[in-house]
């Protein structure tokens, strides 16, 4: 028998994040410009991990992504148990330019879906200067909730199933049933409330719409990916956003959904390569 | 979840069993969704 090795290499960083110790988890590939990645809400950076074992990636890329405090293999911090987890923009910010300087990332190209998205145009809009660019994917200005949000974390609903089915029909109708399956499994494996606590951000702490318009692609290049698939983040949002944001660049992504890196990488390649390359070309 | 958010459909009094099973409940449509297909 023969094991194949990927190229990824994991490695745990020890990094205190809003005056607590935290133990991050954080995974790379390739070499050459940095390209960080941002993984969904209540999910991991497993998503990532098709972009990370594509060598029309990573020559050309060092492709890093972490897991967020309370996700994947990065531990919630101590005292988890006596509070309850809710992400916020001021922390999400501090956390990407906490990791960016902990790995000292030049001017990173940045890639964030769903909740990475929404931050990814809060960073657009504040911190233009600490990119290269940035690319958003299903990234909307605001989503309205739209159920019970508190059927994510309740001792009688089992929180995996329920994140997970909540997010199954997010997926695109042509993703490989491999890719489906695992996406899902990612939100099965979530802690609990985590999900919730993330969609504290995505729902409502980290509305933009009033400040969006301001983003100046002048100071960093922006790109908008949406799957046509997404009924969360949806074109006809995303391309609202594009449209009050001059020089944005605005792709719908035909028969993609939600989850375009981690659902349909093959058919998300097709469109995130051409990005890569005219960023490349700046 | 996609006719609730788009206002189509709505689910109202007590959601818990149907909540707990959601994953059961769509897979099942959708079972029958391939069985109609196939027909």
């Amino acid at each position: 028998m023969t094991a194949q090795f990927e190229p990824i290499v994991g490695r745990y960083m020890h990094l205190d994040l809003f005056g607590r110790k935290h133990r991050l988890y954080v995974e790379e590939a390739g070499e050459g410009t940095p390209l960080l990645c941002l993984h969904t809400a209540g999910a991991d950076g497993r998503q990532y991990r098709a972009l990370m074992n594509d060598e029309r990636v990573t020559r050309r890329h060092r492709v890093i992504a972490f897991d967020m405090p309370w996700h994947g293999k990065s531990s919630p911090p101590s005292g988890w148990h006596n509070e309850e987890y809710q992400l916020t923009s001021a922390q999400y910010t501090t956390m990407i330019l906490g990791i960016m300087t902990a790995l000292e990332l030049d001017r990173p190209i940045l890639i964030g879906c769903s909740i990475g998205g929404r931050i990814a145009l809060h960073l657009a809009l504040e911190h233009p200067q600490a990119f290269r660019a940035i690319i958003g994917l299903q990234a909307g200005a605001h989503v309205d909730p739209y159920y019970d949000l508190n059927f994510l974390h309740r001792p009688d609903v089992h929180g995996g199933e329920v994140s997970a089915a909540i997010v199954s029909g997010l997926v695109g109708p042509d993703a490989p049933d491999a890719e489906r399956w695992e996406t899902l499994w990612h939100y099965m494996q979530g802690g609990p409330g985590v999900f919730k606590g993330d969609l504290y951000f995505y729902k409502l702490d980290g509305d933009i719409r009033g400040r969006v318009a301001q983003i100046d692609t002048s100071r960093c290049p922006l790109f908008l990916l949406s799957g046509e698939y997404d009924y969360s983040c949806t074109p006809e949002e995303t391309l609202g956003v594009a449209n009050s944001i001059p020089g944005s660049e605005v792709t719908i992504m035909k028969g993609l959904g939600h989850f375009p890196m981690s659902e349909n990488p093959q058919e998300f390649l097709k469109h995130l390569l051409p990005v890569l390359e005219m960023i490349g070309g700046r | 979840m996609a006719l609730i958010k788009r206002r189509v459909l709505k689910a109202e009094g007590n959601l818990q069993i149907f909540m707990a099973n959601l994953r059961y409940f769509k897979e099942a449509l959708a079972k029958l969704r391939t069985a109609g297909e196939a027909a």
